[in-house]
C-alpha cells in the first residue's frame, strides 16, 4: 500500500473570546511523521487551538490549510482522515460500544478481527455489548481512542488523552502513539509533561488577555 | 448514501427508544390534554371544524418536544461533534427528517384515535382523513426539522423550537384543519388542492432546508 503524506499548515491564526485574546499569530506547518504537543496553563486556549486546527471551530484570524499528497482537502473531506479524542466529544451513552463503532463507521467498517483486538488491548473487549452509559469514565476515555484511531487515520488529534486514565491505560496509548507516530501526524494537548515529550516539537499558549 | 441514512435512523431509533424521555413526553401531554378536553366539554357535541382544531392542535403541541429532540439531544449529550466527524451534513438532516417523519406518524396513529374517541369524532371521507393526516405530518416535519437544527445551536432550545415553528407551521395548520373538517363533516366536499398545497409546501420546504442545512450544521 503506498502510504499517504499528509501536510497541515496553521497560518496567522487568533481567537478571542469578547474582550479576551486566547492567542494570535499561531503559525506552524506539519507533515506526516512530525508530532506537536500544545501545551499552557488552564483557560490557556489548549482545546481551542486544537479545534481549531481540526477545524471544528473557527478562528477569527487565520486559516488551517490540509494537504493530502500536495492536494487540498476541504473541511467536509478532512473528517473521514482525522481520529479525535476531546472532552467535547461523546459517543452515544444509550449505545454499546459495538453499536457505536458500527455507527462510526458505517461507510467503512474495520475488519472483525481487528476490532477486537484493539477492544482486547484497551480492556473493553468484555464491556463490548454494555451501554456506554455504564462504563466508567476512563473506560469511557478507552472506547474514545478505540474510535478516533480505529480507522487508522492519517492525522489524530489528542485533548488531554491521558485523563481518567489508569496507568495500564496510559502505557497502552503511549505505546500506542510510539507505534503510529511515524505514519501519522500527532497534535496534542496536554498539560501532562509525559504526553508532551511523545512529541518531537511543542507551543506554549501563554495567558495573554490583552 | 443510503446504507449511511439507514444507519443513522436505527442510531437514533435506538437512543430514543432507550431513554424514551421525548416520546414519552409527547404521548403523556396527547393523553392529558385529550383528557382535559373531553372533561371540560362534558359530553357536549362539538362542531366538526372545533375538533379538528382541537385535533391538530394536540398533535402540534404533542409532536413539538420530540421534533425538537433529535438535534437538541445531540447538542445537550455532546454527540453533536461525534456525529459530524463520522456522517456528511446531507446524510445527518435526510436521516434526521425521516426521523421526525417517522415520529410524528408514530404519534398520529397513537393520538388520532385517541381524539376520535375522546372527541366523538366521526370520520366521513376516511381516505381523503387519512391522506390529510400524512400530508399535514409530512408538512410540519419538513418545516420544523431545520428549525430543531437552528434551534439546537442555541439557548433555551425547547420553548424557542415552538415559538419559531408556529409561524412557519400556521399555513399547514389552516389548511390541514380545513382539510381535516371537510373530511369529518357529511355534506361538505373535500377539496384536493389542500393536499396539493401540502405537498408543494413540504417539497418547497425540504429544498430550501436540504440546501441550507451544511452551513447551519457544519458552522455550528
Amino acid at each position: 500500500m503506498v502510504k499517504q503524506t499528509y501536510q497541515v499548515t496553521a497560518d496567522t491564526i487568533g481567537k478571542r473570546f469578547g474582550n479576551v485574546v486566547l492567542f494570535r499569530n499561531i503559525h506552524f506547518s506539519l507533515v506526516t511523521g512530525q508530532s506537536m504537543a500544545i501545551t499552557g496553563p488552564n483557560g490557556s486556549g489548549k482545546s481551542t487551538l486544537l479545534s481549531i486546527t481540526a477545524k471544528l471551530a473557527t478562528p477569527d484570524r487565520g486559516k488551517v490549510v490540509y494537504q493530502r499528497d500536495q492536494k487540498i482537502i476541504g473541511r467536509r473531506e478532512l473528517f473521514s482522515h482525522i481520529g479525535m479524542v476531546s472532552p467535547d466529544i461523546m459517543p452515544y451513552r444509550e449505545l454499546t460500544a459495538i453499536e457505536n463503532i458500527r455507527f462510526a463507521f458505517n461507510t467503512f467498517t474495520p475488519a472483525e478481527d481487528h476490532v477486537h483486538d484493539r477492544m482486547e488491548a484497551l480492556g473493553l473487549y468484555s464491556h463490548r455489548h454494555k451501554p456506554v452509559a455504564q462504563y466508567s469514565t476512563g473506560m469511557l476515555q478507552r472506547l474514545k481512542l478505540l474510535v478516533a484511531t480505529l480507522g487508522t487515520p492519517g492525522i489524530l488529534f489528542l485533548d488531554e488523552p491521558g485523563s481518567n486514565l489508569d496507568t495500564t491505560g496510559k502505557d497502552i496509548i503511549y505505546t500506542y502513539l510510539d507505534q503510529v507516530r511515524p505514519d501519522i501526524i500527532l497534535c496534542m494537548a496536554t498539560n501532562e509533561s509525559t504526553e508532551a515529550g511523545l512529541c518531537e516539537r511543542s507551543i506554549y499558549l501563554g495567558t495573554d488577555h490583552s | 448514501m443510503v446504507q449511511t441514512i439507514l444507519s443513522s435512523i436505527r442510531k437514533d431509533f435506538r437512543v430514543e427508544f432507550r431513554g424514551r424521555y421525548a416520546i414519552n413526553v409527547s404521548v403523556a401531554f396527547a393523553f392529558i390534554t385529550t383528557l382535559s378536553i373531553s372533561f371540560a366539554t362534558g359530553g357536549t357535541a362539538i362542531r366538526p371544524a372545533i375538533q379538528a382544531i382541537f385535533l391538530w392542535v394536540i398533535l402540534f403541541f404533542s409532536a413539538m418536544n420530540s421534533l425538537s429532540h433529535v438535534f437538541t439531544r445531540e447538542e445537550e449529550e455532546s454527540t453533536a461533534l461525534f456525529l459530524r466527524l463520522h456522517s456528511s451534513a446531507e446524510t445527518v438532516f435526510l436521516s434526521k427528517l425521516l426521523y421526525n417523519m417517522a415520529v410524528f406518524m408514530f404519534l398520529e396513529m397513537l393520538i388520532v384515535p385517541l381524539c376520535v374517541f375522546f372527541l366523538s369524532i366521526t370520520v366521513i371521507q376516511p381516505v381523503q382523513f387519512t391522506i390529510t393526516m400524512l400530508a399535514g405530518g409530512i408538512a410540519i416535519t419538513s418545516a420544523t426539522t431545520i428549525i430543531a437544527a437552528i434551534v439546537s445551536q442555541s439557548g433555551g432550545r425547547g420553548s424557542l423550537f415552538t415559538i419559531l415553528s408556529f409561524p412557519v407551521t400556521l399555513p399547514v395548520l389552516w389548511v390541514t384543519i380545513d382539510a381535516t373538517t371537510r373530511s369529518i363533516t357529511s355534506g361538505l366536499i373535500f377539496s384536493w388542492n389542500s393536499v396539493l398545497f401540502l405537498g408543494a409546501f413540504s417539497m418547497a420546504l425540504l429544498i430550501v432546508s436540504y440546501l441550507l442545512f451544511p452551513v447551519i450544521w457544519d458552522e455550528g
